[in-house]
């Protein structure tokens, strides 16, 4: 007679199903907390993901958006060659083109500046002293006699239902007579007829409300927080008399080949022509080196989740052994086991994940808000305004990077199940599911990982981006992870052979914990990401910070500062007028004062801030640090020289930061050209100095030269430093500043220390978003700690009751589990603080400097790594509490019978 | 069918004794075989061996005219869905099924689904008295009663060969003989052959035939 052994072992779709929901499902839901840990293990990295580059995104596109939706369909656009603003004399060549071309050339002249809102007062506070809020509002100026064209260029500009201007003239003659974007108008009650009042550079000017726009075309500039006048109004309020921002153009496609020329043959060598898209590409350039860190950090916690998944689901194959064998006897089929086991992690993966996405948009109002001050505090002249705009795609690629994550950490789990032999279902439960590492292998590849790294870090920037230093961040904690079973086996080895003899009976936990090396190479691993994490973000705010102070301390030696709200708030609009400095200097205990003039600028087409200011102050109060370690008082003076005697070729000297010498690949020596309007100002780099308050970089110039070149700066002031005379308090002097100043001139004065703090306020809110990255990453880490630790104890059931038997008391059934914990913080904390030295120097050295172009000297922290060892064996103790008291509750009878 | 054994032979390790050495006998189709021996001798290997869930070092098993070493993995498992039943000592039910899902698993697995499964597992319960129980998870049974949950999962889908290791080992006297006369009962029914191992002296004396191993070698 023969066997039949025929047909298929594989088994149909609903039978599967039946299998998937009676076993898997249910298993899922039988150990609530397990499956639970391992939804937030996933849903917590996905949060993060989300809502970290929601907010980046959000914030950037805001920025763009502004750029485009005030472009609306002009194609071309003049501006300065160097400075934010240019002279409106270039309009009249311009509309004279235009009527050349039968006014087929649509020419839209703008100004763009920035106010802030000030709170009406209530009628009991009536005569209170107005106090500017932090609300920033766009100010823009269009020529309203033209005002069709306004509208030609922003065909989507429409009017809220009943709120367009009656009387466009008033626009003109009006005093004050302004148009309000939708948003504002709905935050303030404000309609057509309304006054309200703004602070625009130093003083508070009250405006009419002529019309709403609606949030689209011009109106939807700053998403609709803004104020748009006719030039004749908004010059004045900004103190830019005859001045312009840009000037928009269309130009019919078929005319640019002869208009362009034309147009080229017009302007000066300080105005350009350029599509507009070119200003929102020089923004997003500035923020993708911000975006990009942002997401290879973030990504860091997801990396941490796809440990957590792989010690979950070993968690899993672990308790399932024996049904998994007896499903084998039975005639299932490996393959679908495999795959009943994927399914679950999928299904838990997608439930992480969604659940991740909620709490990442929970999330994201909050981390919103910090991305966007960070930036403005990093990335000055910006401003964004815009609401959240999460990008339609986002959602479906945190969800993708979820699903991901979790078929990478359940990968190797459930090919495990692939080994399990039909026999284990006949051995008793508890047995362990060993896998032979081959450590060497492992070593070997961790080793290479970790010198591709170091060799990675040394590849120049792509396109400014430093691509090659984030795969090293991540070979490097890809090849510490790799390295780690080598080291656990071989330590556990010798700690084996010279633990004292009254120490002996902990030899249990070292044998457990390198008897199942998978996992605990597998959870130290976790941890070590975590921490390296930690303590390398740590490590670089701890060195940025004590550099910021340091830079602090030396460069800021004026007694006292003052500059306009506007200024402090938007960092970009706001001027001091003359008359207020000469104010200052007429206070008799008023030593000198610098009145400095802050410039957003164009080097080469990219931004950076082009500082002028008084040489002679620099050089007698100055104290900035020079890369070659020249004094400072040598390299001003020099300068200084300069301006008053240019060299053979007629060149003059700059002083220039780190950053903007990274960035246009400088050294002393270089010249430097800057267009102006009476010719080209050629400098020399006298010096390059350490600076952190900007990352597009400075260019200091001699106040007195560059007035020579562009008169249009006289009187101009973004800010005083104001040196008091030798035994005069800084208090006391801003006392009376605040006396001589007319009332209507509202100034932020503040003492040295003051901004010294101030400073220091803005440098820890640009790193709060990092926190979050940090303590998210550490959670997870310790959640992959407990999930192992009861695997551990699962698997060594047997041996717990053994060791009971043996006469172990049930506190040292505990210490051998803690032991574990123990050992597992230790390793994976001890490589952790290893890592994150080195991806401190990476981050440090390579992402930073390629990024942002300063040097930050590396500051070791022993408290830090003290305190990181003493957080994470705690965590991993208390973590270890539940398995200990299992292994305590082994039951001894039941397993030595299954024995 | 008829079960031939030909020169088995296990080997763990190379250093080590072989845990079965030189092993030949022949079971008649239908037959009651017993497996005694002490502890170590071998006889779980001999069983693992015979339901392929392990592979022999040398020699052969020989299911009528096949010898089931030379199956694929694929046959090998399709050979365990149709042809094999096996019952534990410590039952192995799955936990998270109800006893009507353990018993209609396999079944499932050999592509008979819904009402038909369900109606045949209920009247196996009902041979084994447990028909009341179907909806109950294992965890909420006695030892005796899981049992004979395995017994009827064992042999529901008619295999050919059923292999007991110490099906008693686990319950009580009462329970273990009220597993005996089930298994030999529906056994008998459908003409299964059963192989079992056990270290009841009693137990195997009520079995059609007895094979006696030590330390690895048959012995009678």
């Amino acid at each position: 007679m023969f066997l039949k052994v025929e047909g298929s072992s594989s088994i149909g779709w609903q039978q599967a199903w039946q299998l998937f929901v009676q076993w898997n499902w249910r298993s899922a839901l039988a150990t609530p907390w397990r499956t639970s840990l391992t939804v937030l293990g996933i849903a917590l990295g996905v949060a993060v993901v989300f809502a970290m580059n929601a907010a980046t995104w959000s914030a950037m596109d805001s920025f763009k958006a502004g750029v485009a939706t005030v472009a609306g369909e002009s194609n071309w656009e003049v501006t300065s060659t160097a400075l934010p603003t240019m002279d409106e004399t270039i309009l009249s060549p311009l509309y004279a083109l235009s009527a050349k071309n039968q006014q087929q050339l649509t020419v839209a002249p703008v100004l763009e500046g920035q106010a802030l809102w000030v709170e009406q007062p209530t009628k009991k506070s009536e005569g209170a002293v107005l106090v500017p809020s932090a609300e920033v509002i766009t100010l823009l100026g269009y020529d309203m006699t033209q005002q069709q064209q306004t509208l030609d260029v922003n065909p989507a500009t429409t009017w809220v239902q009943g709120q367009a201007p009656t009387d466009w003239f008033q626009l003109l003659v009006g005093k004050n007579a302004v148009l309000v974007g939708e948003r504002l108008a709905q935050r303030h009650g404000l309609q057509r007829g309304s006054t309200f009042s703004v602070l625009i550079n130093t003083s508070i000017q009250r405006l009419t409300v002529a019309g709403v726009l609606q949030a689209t075309g011009v109106g939807g500039a700053s998403g609709g927080d803004c104020i748009i006048a006719d030039l004749s109004t908004l010059q004045p309020l900004l103190n830019q008399p005859k001045q312009l921002s840009r000037v928009s153009l269309i130009i019919p496609k078929r005319l640019e080949s002869t208009v362009l020329p034309k147009i080229q043959e017009i302007l000066p060598k300080t105005m350009h022509l350029q599509p507009p898209k070119r200003r929102g590409e020089k923004i997003d350039q500035l923020l993708k080196s911000y975006q990009i860190n942002l997401t290879a950090l973030s990504l860091i916690a997801l990396l941490v989740g796809a440990f957590l998944i792989y010690n979950t689901l070993n968690v899993v194959m672990v308790r399932r052994k024996p049904a998994l064998a007896t499903l084998l006897v039975m005639g299932t089929p490996k393959q679908l086991l495999q795959g009943l086991l994927l399914a679950e992690a999928t299904l838990l993966g997608a439930v992480g994940s969604v659940l991740g996405l909620g709490l990442g948009f929970a999330m994201l109002s909050g981390m919103s808000h910090a991305v966007t001050q960070t930036l403005q505090a990093i990335y000055t002249g910006v401003s964004g305004g815009g609401g959240l705009t999460v990008p339609s795609w986002l959602p479906w690629v945190s969800l993708a990077l979820g699903m991901m994550t979790t078929w990478v950490g359940a990968y190797f789990p459930t090919k495990e199940a692939l080994n399990v032999q039909p026999a284990e279902a006949v051995r008793p439960q508890g047995s362990q599911l060993k896998t032979q590492l081959n450590t060497g292998k492992w070593l070997k590849l961790g080793v290479g990982l970790v010198v591709c790294s170091i060799l990675l870090a040394f590849v120049p920037p792509v396109d400014g981006i430093p691509l090659f230093g984030y795969i090293a961040t991540k070979a490097l904690l890809l090849g510490g992870a790799f390295c780690l079973p080598w080291i656990i086996q071989h330590s556990m080895a010798y700690l084996q052979q010279t633990l004292p003899t009254r120490w002996v009976w902990l030899q249990p936990a070292l044998g457990l914990f390198a008897g199942a090396l998978n996992r605990t190479a597998t959870a130290c691993a976790s941890v070590m990401v975590a921490i390296a994490l930690l303590v390398s973000l740590s490590l670089l705010i701890g060195s940025f910070r004590s550099s910021v102070q340091l830079w602090v301390l030396q460069s800021l030696k004026a007694d006292l500062f003052i500059q306009p709200y506007t200024h402090e708030m938007s960092r970009g609009g706001g001027r001091l007028t003359q008359s207020t400095i000469e104010l200052l200097r007429h206070i008799p205990t008023v030593e000198a004062v610098d009145n400095f003039l802050e410039l957003d600028a164009l080097y080469e087409g990219t931004p950076y801030k082009l500082g002028l200011g008084r040489m002679d102050l620099f050089a007698k109060y100055g104290n900035v640090r020079f890369i070659n370690g020249e004094p400072c008082q040598t390299v001003v003076g020099r300068t200084v020289a300069l301006a008053a005697t240019p060299d053979v070729a007629g060149r003059y000297g700059a002083i220039i930061s780190e950053p903007f010498a990274n960035k246009h690949r400088l050294s002393q020596g270089s010249v430097l050209q800057f267009p102006t309007p009476k010719g080209v100002l050629a400098a020399v780099v006298q010096g390059i100095y350490f600076d952190y308050a900007s990352e597009q970089g400075y260019v200091i110039l001699p106040r007195q030269l560059y007035e020579r070149f562009d008169t249009s700066i006289i009187g101009q002031n973004t800010s005083a430093s104001v040196y008091v005379k030798a035994g005069t308090n800084a208090d006391t002097v801003k006392t009376a500043i605040l006396k001589v100043l007319p009332p209507s001139q509202l100034l932020s004065v503040r003492t040295n220390q003051q901004l010294r703090q101030e400073v220091l306020r803005v440098f820890d809110q640009t790193f709060a978003i990092t926190y979050v990255m940090q303590f998210v990453a550490l959670g997870i880490a310790l959640l992959s700690v407990l999930n192992t630790l009861w695997t551990l104890v699962l698997e060594a059931q047997r041996d717990f009751a053994i060791l009971k038997v043996l006469g172990f008391s049930g506190l040292q059934v505990r210490l051998v589990v803690l032991m574990q914990a123990l050992l597992l913080a230790l390793f994976g904390g001890g490589s952790g603080l290893l890592m994150g030295c080195g991806l401190a120097v990476i981050l440090i050295h390579v992402l930073n400097y390629q990024s942002f172009g300063w040097t930050v000297p590396l500051l070791w922290s022993w408290s830090l790594a003290w305190q990181t060892m003493l957080g994470v064996c705690t965590g991993a103790l208390l973590g270890g509490w539940i398995p200990a008291n299992l292994a305590v509750k082994s039951p001894i009878v039941q397993v030595m019978r299954e024995q | 069918m008829l079960i031939q054994v030909q020169s088995l032979s296990k080997q763990y390790q190379v250093n080590q004794p072989p845990v079965l050495q030189d092993i030949s006998f022949t079971v008649p189709q239908g037959a009651f075989m017993a497996l005694m021996g002490p502890s170590g001798c071998g006889k779980s290997t001999l069983l693992h061996l015979l339901g392929a869930l392990d592979i022999p070092t040398s020699g052969t098993v020989q299911l009528g005219d096949t010898v089931i070493s030379t199956f694929t993995a694929e046959q090998l498992t399709v050979f365990r869905q149709q042809h094999l039943g096996f019952v534990f000592q410590f039952f192995n039910l799955l936990p998270t099924l109800t006893v009507l899902e353990n018993v209609t698993l396999p079944l499932l697995l050999n592509g008979i689904k819904g009402q038909t499964s369900k109606r045949l597992a209920l009247d196996w319960l009902d041979k084994v008295g447990l028909s009341h129980r179907a909806t109950a998870l294992p965890p909420q049974l006695s030892g005796g009663e899981q049992q004979r949950v395995a017994v009827v999962r064992a042999l529901i889908h008619q295999p050919q060969l059923v292999l007991a290791d110490e099906p008693t080992g686990n319950l009580d006297s009462v329970s273990g003989q009220a597993v005996m006369r089930i298994l030999r009962q529906l056994a008998s029914e459908q003409g299964t052959t059963i192989i079992m191992a056990t270290h009841s002296e009693e137990l195997a004396l009520q079995t059609d035939t007895i094979l006696r191993l030590k330390d690895g070698v048959l012995c009678s």
